[in-house]
């Protein structure tokens, strides 16, 4: 099983449009893929058509793997099940911190479903906390959408930072432009600095898109309602590259 | 498929009063459905050519862009025990060219045997969504057609089925009660069954040693006959499989075969005429010769993993143009031996065998027609003698001659044992030939190591020019085979040892004393 984490401290960058379709089109790769919304917001289960998971609370959710295992529902698409998130989930950081190895739970949580799935996909919120570090901690790969504007910029330079200062293995970030307007000259200006200052940019980027946009009327993928669609295009190849460097 | 549910998927069978249409329109009065466009798709069902998986209650079959493995149990689907992705294209032949989540799970079941595209079969679905206010998907009810992708496409099943979704069980139950409550037929078998149920054919089970039941009180030539007869029907059938060259087992299994009946001729030559006999045994002798190198180099390139992990790493790519040499001359053998098969020499011959076959019915000579059970006890008798005689002579420093005429007597002593098992008490044979596997396995392998090094050997003194380094590879390979030859050597003595022991000859001589039925 390995673990990818779409993930940035800036909100509205795309993560959960990210993680949603990076879902998706591993699932529609042949992998069994579990999506799992930790943001309290509950978009990426939205999305899904998923209704909240009332009985998991964040004790629970980190120490009974039943609670796990009965929140998870199947999605409406082959090898793709979904663990939808609550408002409760905004207590994690709080219950963390009264925990024992606190930074370790969530990959120990993980790894009891660890024979049911090949992919586990994280949908994270914008925070940098204890539940971030147990993110940190879980991923195999933290993706980090980043829109090439300077405050983008910026959170991003904060990430790598925070992750030097901690310890934590700053390889495993693997960073992507979302949300890219191909006449927007700053767009292009900061793309262009940003992938010679750093090795870790995917090749695949994600285009500002409105049929990206409406993934909240048709409830669903990108990539279901509009599969040959430029940013259903990228999303796929941003799974392909994923996959490959996994 | 959704990864996990508590629940089984349920299928019952559709009939001319409850369509499908009907079916899904009584789902519509209760629930929010949605309907999808009818699909088709082929179903192709895998196994080796000896149903190995079938045999073992699994099922492999591609659908679509998926190789899935299923566990069957009294004919009905079970779980999913496995499913991969495949690229477009042909589906892989061997097992370990599969994914290695799905290899491992085949080995065990078909070792060196080839995957065969078995059966094919159309399937035709109509997919129903049952959703909730939400518009998500909470079960899906599928009626399906499978119909003969030969045959004219001739439909041979039909049902319906409900499948849940993950964390979705009450909906499911809901659905399920709703159609339990119609008079339909739960489906009694899998598309696979309900495919060879309308044949009235199934998959039959195959051994290059045919089990025959014989008979106390029949006639000794009967039973070479009917041993001979069937043993050369099973190889005749591994034919096709060497000259398309689909695995290896057909050549073995084919000469597997005809050692039996060269095996069984000689066992009961003393009871027919000396010239019959010896025409007979010509014929045979042939084909064994004939395949002989091409198995040989089989099993080199079989051993090449094994054979290049004993050398140390610095060594293991200088051995390569061995194994390049050896796939050559087995190119070139292959070639040969399939010419061979497709001759009209090899033809020919095969009639005037099947007629040498047919004539030994017409034997009527005294001896060959004694009762079969006596011919069996005194074989028996003779040949368990051999075999002790020889053994107990057997020591740390016999040569390897002996130990070889000592694999020779045992083979046959299991030969009469398997031949006449039918004559002789089960248990007490399946004892002694238990007690005899791992006394043969252990001489079976001192002679494969023995052809081995002389095969090394011959390699590299017969090249024109000499690598240094393949020289030391060869040389450090030869070294390796004769240091576990020697340990067999050993194993030898201590197993032979452990089989003639009070217990092994009281069986024996129960069996000799005309414990035979």
């Amino acid at each position: 099983m390995k673990t990818l984490a779409s993930y940035s401290i800036k909100g509205g960058v795309g993560k959960t449009a990210c993680s949603v379709n990076l879902a998706y089109a591993a699932a529609e790769a042949g992998n069994r893929t579990l999506l799992v919304d930790l943001d309290p917001q509950g978009a990426s289960s939205f999305y899904f058509r998923i209704r909240p998971s009332q009985n998991v609370k964040p004790k629970g959710f980190f120490t009974k793997q039943s609670k796990i295992e009965n929140a998870i529902r199947g999605s409406d698409y082959p090898r793709l099940d979904v663990l939808p998130a609550n408002l409760h989930f905004r207590k994690f950081d709080q219950l963390l911190g009264s925990l024992h190895k606190a930074r370790n739970r969530l990959r120990d949580a993980l790894a009891r479903s660890a024979d049911q799935y090949d992919i586990v996909v994280l949908d994270c919120p914008p925070t940098i906390g204890l539940l971030s570090e147990n993110v940190f901690m879980a991923a195999d790969m933290i993706v980090v959408p980043v829109i090439p504007t300077t405050l983008s910029e910026r959170t991003f330079e904060q990430l790598l930072t925070f992750f030097r200062k901690s310890g934590y293995p700053a390889q495993r970030i693997v960073a992507f432009f979302s949300m890219v307007q191909s006449n927007n000259r700053l767009h292009q200006e900061t793309m262009r600095r940003m992938q010679s200052q750093y090795k870790r940019f995917l090749n695949t980027v994600i285009p500002q898109s409105t049929d990206i946009e409406r993934m909240g009327t048709h409830r669903e993928p990108v990539l279901c309602y509009a599969p040959s669609r430029p940013g259903s295009l990228a999303y796929r190849h941003l799974c392909e590259e994923l996959l490959r460097k996994l | 498929m959704n990864t996990l549910t508590s629940l089984q998927e349920r299928y019952w069978l559709i009939d001319s009063d409850n369509t499908a249409s009907r079916l899904f329109a009584m789902l519509r009065d209760q629930h929010a459905t949605v309907m999808h466009p009818t699909s088709s798709r082929t179903l192709t069902f895998y196994d080796s050519f000896s149903w190995q998986l079938w045999f073992s209650d699994c099922v492999l079959y591609r659908d679509s862009d998926n190789l899935i493995l299923r566990q069957l149990n009294e004919q009905q689907w079970q779980a999913v025990l496995e499913q991969v992705p495949l690229p477009a294209g042909p589906t892989p032949t061997f097992w370990w060219q599969l994914p290695e989540s799905m290899a491992v799970l085949l080995q065990p079941h078909l070792k060196q045997r080839a995957l065969l595209a078995q059966v094919k079969i159309l399937r035709r679905d109509t997919r129903t969504d049952i959703k909730n206010t939400d518009n998500k998907t909470v079960a899906r009810v599928i009626a399906s057609e499978f119909r003969r992708a030969n045959n004219n496409g001739k439909l041979f099943h039909s049902c319906i089925s409900a499948k849940p979704i993950r964390g979705y069980d009450d909906a499911f139950r809901t659905v399920v009660k709703a159609l339990d409550q119609l008079p339909l037929a739960p489906c009694p078998a899998s598309p696979l069954h309900a495919y060879f149920e309308s044949f009235a054919a199934w998959p039959k089970a195959f051994s290059a040693k045919p089990a025959l039941t014989l008979y106390g009180a029949q006639a000794v030539r009967d039973v070479l006959f009917e041993t001979v007869h069937a043993s050369l029907q099973t190889a005749r059938l591994c034919e096709d499989g060497i000259i398309k060259d689909i695995d290896i087992e057909f050549l073995h299994d084919y000469r597997v075969s005809i050692r039996a009946i060269r095996a069984v001729i000689s066992l009961l030559a003393k009871w027919f005429p000396t010239d019959f006999i010896a025409t007979l045994k010509d014929s045979f002798k042939e084909w064994g010769q004939r395949t002989n190198r091409l198995r040989d180099l089989d099993v080199y390139l079989l051993e090449e993993n094994a054979l290049t992990a004993v050398l140390p790493p610095r060594l293991t790519g200088a051995i390569a143009p061995l194994f390049e040499d050896m796939g050559k001359q087995r190119h070139a053998e292959f070639n040969k031996c399939r010419r061979y098969l497709q001759s009209q020499t090899y033809q020919h011959k095969m009639d005037h065998v099947a007629s040498l076959v047919e004539r030994i019915r017409s034997q009527n000579t005294p001896s060959s027609l004694s009762p079969a059970s006596d011919v069996a006890l005194k074989i028996l008798h003779k040949q368990y003698r051999k075999v002790t005689k020889l053994g107990r002579s057997i020591h740390a420093k016999t040569t390897d001659h002996r130990i070889h005429a000592l694999r020779i007597q045992g083979k046959k002593l299991r030969y009469v044992l398997e031949f006449f098992s039918s004559l002789l008490d089960p248990e007490k044979t399946e004892t002694l030939l238990a007690a005899m596997r791992q006394l043969q396995n252990t001489l079976g392998e001192f002679n494969d190591l023995s052809v081995q090094q002389n095969a090394l050997y011959t390699f590299y003194t017969t090249k024109t020019r000499h690598d240094a380094l393949l020289g030391l590879a060869v040389g450090a390979l030869i070294g390796d085979l004769y240091q576990r030859q020697n340990h067999c050597r050993g194993k030898i003595v201590k197993l032979f040892d452990r089989f003639d022991t009070p217990a092994t000859r009281k069986n024996f001589i129960g069996l000799l004393r005309g414990d035979a039925r």
